[in-house]
Order: C-alpha cells, then structure tokens, then sequence
C-alpha cells in the first residue's frame, strides 16, 4: 500500500501547512496524531489512536474532517497489522465511519481523494479475504460475502462500474475450487455449490465457454460417480432407477457441452466430453462419429468394446 | 484471482460397470445344474472389451456365487472348449451364439448376448438399449435348454420376453 503512505505524508503536510495560524491544544493533539502515524511505528501508532480518539471527541476538532480522515488512516495502520485477513473487523468498520463522518464534512479535493483512495484499498482487502476464504477453506458463503463487500465499497467510489467480468472470475474460482473438491469427496452439497456457481456465469453470458463446459462435465462426471457407487448385488429394479437418474444427467450434459461444441467443432475439451457423453448414452452412432472427431484431433480417448468375431 | 479449472471429463466406462452388475444380478435367478456348482464359477467374456474384463474382475475379487469363487476368462474369438457358468458375447457378436446354445445344451451355460435377434438365435438373454438406457431381452427356454432351473421373477424385469 505504498500510496497511502504517501497520503500519510500529504496529510501531515496539509496540517503543517494550516499551523501557521496558532494552534489550539486540540489541534494540537490532532498534529501529534498524525506525527505519530507518520512514524509507522506499531508502539507510536497505538499512542496516535489516543490521541485521534480524543481529538474527534473534542469540539474544535470533532467537526473538522482533516480529524476523522487522519482517524481513518490511523486506524487503517492498526488493521493492517492485526485484521486485514479478518472478514469482520471493528477496526475495519471504525474506517469506514470515519471517512463517512470525513465526507459528511465537506472535505477538500485533496482529502477527498485521500478518503476514496482508502475505500479503494479496504474494497481491494474485501477482494483478498475473498480469495483467501476460497483458497484455504474454501468456504463459499464467506467469500461470497467478502465479494459483494468490495463489489460494494467499490461501488461507492465508481457508482458506473461494470461488475460483470469480475463476476465471471469469481463465480469460475468459486467453481473451480469446489471441482477440485467434489473430486475428493464426491459430494452432493459440494457438486450443487459448483453447479450454481456456473449457472451466476451463464446468467451473465449465456454463451462462456468456461461455464458451459463446467457444468456439462460437472453433470457427466456426477452421472459417472453414481454408476460407480452402484452396488454389485443391487436389486435389477434399482438398476432402472439409477440409470433414469444417470440419462437424465447426461442429457443435460450433452446440452450444454453441444453450446460450445457448435461454436467452435474444433474445441477439444468439448469434443472429448462429447464422446464420452454419447457413449454413456449409448448412442452408438454419435458415439462413434465423436470417436472419430477425436481421433482427427489427437486426442486419445478410453475405449469400450472392439468385437473380434461377427 | 484463482485461476479457472476444468474437470476432466471421467474415463469409467459406466455401460461396463452396468454389464457386471446385470451379469452378477443374473446368478441370482438360475440355478446351475450340480456339477457346474463345485469349482469355480466361471464367466466367460467373448470379444475384446478390456474394461468389461477389468470390471467383473473387481466383481470376482469381492464376491461369491454361492459359496463359488467367480473366475473371469476372456479371449477375442469363441473357444468352444471353456464350458462357464455365463458365458456373454460383445456387441454385434452374433455367429457363434447358436453354435454355443447348441454345445451347451443341458451342460448349464447361461447364454448373454448383445446383438439383435440373439434371443432367436439361443441366446438365455439379450442386451438390448432402450431410451439410452441398458436393458435386456429373455428367453425362458433357451435357459431351460441350457439345463439352467429358472426363477420367473426374472420376466417382470426383462423388457421383453422372447419364446
């Protein structure tokens, strides 16, 4: 965050530059407070937020904005150090007033720029917890949450902003994570967090390639794990149940994976899952004219069966 | 961000895992004569289709016929000399499936097939797809031809029964 050092700096400059009038004790407080920020040392930092805290507390400071933003980047110090990574902060939230109150009180231009670059760095830190929350507990609600925090705080400085793209990305990671860990655990509620993750994408954009083969796989490889479940002794009756559930799967599969296929008949992954989708259905026709696609594109497939003797 | 992964689309081949289930089902509604119930139950695949193989050699190392270890044979063309419990033809395999009904007649050799008309031809059962789904035809005296004690249970389930 090397930029909001440099408004650390700026900030000290702007009240030195106001001192030249005669100080107040108040603001006196207030330039000791931004002195000890400047410092970035973790010790002076703890003694700047007594300082701040009295200072927006008393009158001929507590209307001032240069006092809640100095408060804003005061806190914004001690929560780099203790919560950055937390989803709920206090620290956080005490920013965040902050520069409310600061933009409640008509700041400059400049202090003005100085509280939405701070919104644009909490916003970027919602955005890194989302991330974090996916990455190392994969915990999908939570990032979802921390997600639409940066979406929000984002959108208070860019009302224009155009999410969708970034959308995309963070419904893909969503999906990818939980692909990986349906792979392990071969889940139910891990599967359908996958599948709704691709269908925010195609809400979005109908035609992404990404999606639209996610979920065709994410259904043909659900089909494939209840196959692979089935119990060798099971009732021939249960064999119907499960494959009415198995066609239903792969049908919907084949949909989805034929939106790629039919815009590019060249696209490999979608050509492969196609055949194996036809062969899961049996279909032997189509089956083996996507053997042969498969072939021409060198990709080398599981083969079933090769009768010998007619 | 996380960069995006596909899965990759699974290899199992499911039509194989569901041939071993209705092949191992199958034991359950015949009986074999005396003799083919002493040594090892035998299931004999004709054609090449290695996943099949690889399939109900998983079945064979859990389970039992009875008290009968399952032994799983296979080779590209008919030997007529494996006399199995089951013996089950590839796809399209249509020419020695009489020859086999007649060599295994009364010896106790359930006969599956998976090509059309195979019921007609001798065949005990046939693998037929229907709707994308795996289902098979029944011939009740082809089984009984076989020497096989049959279980009529077994004709509610076919999808047809061919006499």
């Amino acid at each position: 965050m090397s930029h909001t050092n440099n408004i650390v700096k700026i900030l000290l400059l702007s009240l030195l530059i106001g001192s030249a009038k005669e100080l107040s004790a108040q603001f006196e407080t207030l330039a000791r407070a931004q002195t000890l920020l400047n410092t970035k040392q973790p010790d002076k930092i703890d003694q700047a937020v007594l300082a701040i805290d009295s200072a927006i507390r008393h009158k001929d400071t507590k209307g001032d904005f240069i006092s809640w933003t100095t408060r804003a980047f005061i806190y914004y110090e001690v929560y780099k150090r203790a919560d950055r990574f937390r989803l709920n902060s206090v620290l956080r939230d005490t920013i965040i007033s902050s520069i409310r109150t600061s933009d409640k009180l008509k700041p400059d231009s400049t202090y003005q720029a100085f509280n939405q670059k701070l919104l644009v760095s909490l916003a970027q830190g919602y955005y890194n917890i989302n991330i974090k929350l996916l990455q190392d507990s994969g915990d999908s609600e939570k990032s979802l949450i921390a997600y639409n925090r940066y979406k929000n705080l984002y959108k208070e400085i860019y009302p224009k902003t155009d999410f969708r793209a970034k959308d995309i990305e963070y419904y893909l990671a969503v999906s990818t994570v939980y692909n990986d860990k349906y792979s392990k655990d071969s889940s139910e509620k891990t599967i359908s967090i996958s599948k709704k993750a691709y269908e925010k994408v195609l809400e979005i954009d109908p035609a992404n390639r990404s999606a639209n083969l996610g979920i065709g796989l994410l259904n043909y490889n659900e089909a494939t794990v209840l196959i692979r479940k089935l119990e060798y002794e099971v009732e021939l009756d249960q064999i119907e149940v499960v494959q009415d559930h198995v066609v239903k799967l792969a049908k919907e599969s084949e949909q989805y994976i034929l939106k790629v296929y039919n815009t590019n008949q060249k696209d490999a992954k979608a050509v492969e899952a196609l055949y194996y989708v036809y062969r899961m259905l049996m279909d032997k026709v189509k089956f083996e004219d996507f053997k042969k696609k498969c072939s021409e594109l060198g990709i080398v497939v599981n083969e079933e069966t090769t009768a010998q003797q007619k | 961000m996380i960069s995006f992964r596909f899965q990759q689309p699974s290899s199992y081949d499911t039509n194989s895992k569901l041939k071993a289930v209705y092949l191992y089902n199958f034991t359950k509604y015949f009986e074999w004569p005396e003799n083919m119930r002493t040594e090892k139950f035998i299931i004999y695949v004709v054609g090449k289709n290695d996943n099949l193989v690889t399939e109900l050699k998983t079945l064979a190392g859990k389970k039992k016929v009875a008290n009968q270890d399952i032994e799983i044979r296979n080779s590209a063309n008919y030997d007529a000399s494996v006399l199995p419990n089951i013996i089950y033809f590839g796809p399209d395999i249509i020419k020695p499936v009489s020859a086999a009904a007649a060599k295994y007649k009364n010896k106790g050799a359930l006969v599956v097939a998976e090509s059309a008309g195979a019921c007609k031809s001798g065949a005990s059962i046939n693998f037929v797809t229907l709707e994308s789904k795996l289902k098979f035809e029944y011939n009740k005296s082809a089984a009984i031809k076989a020497g096989l004690k049959t279980n009529d249970d077994i004709k509610a389930i076919a999808v047809s029964n061919i006499e």
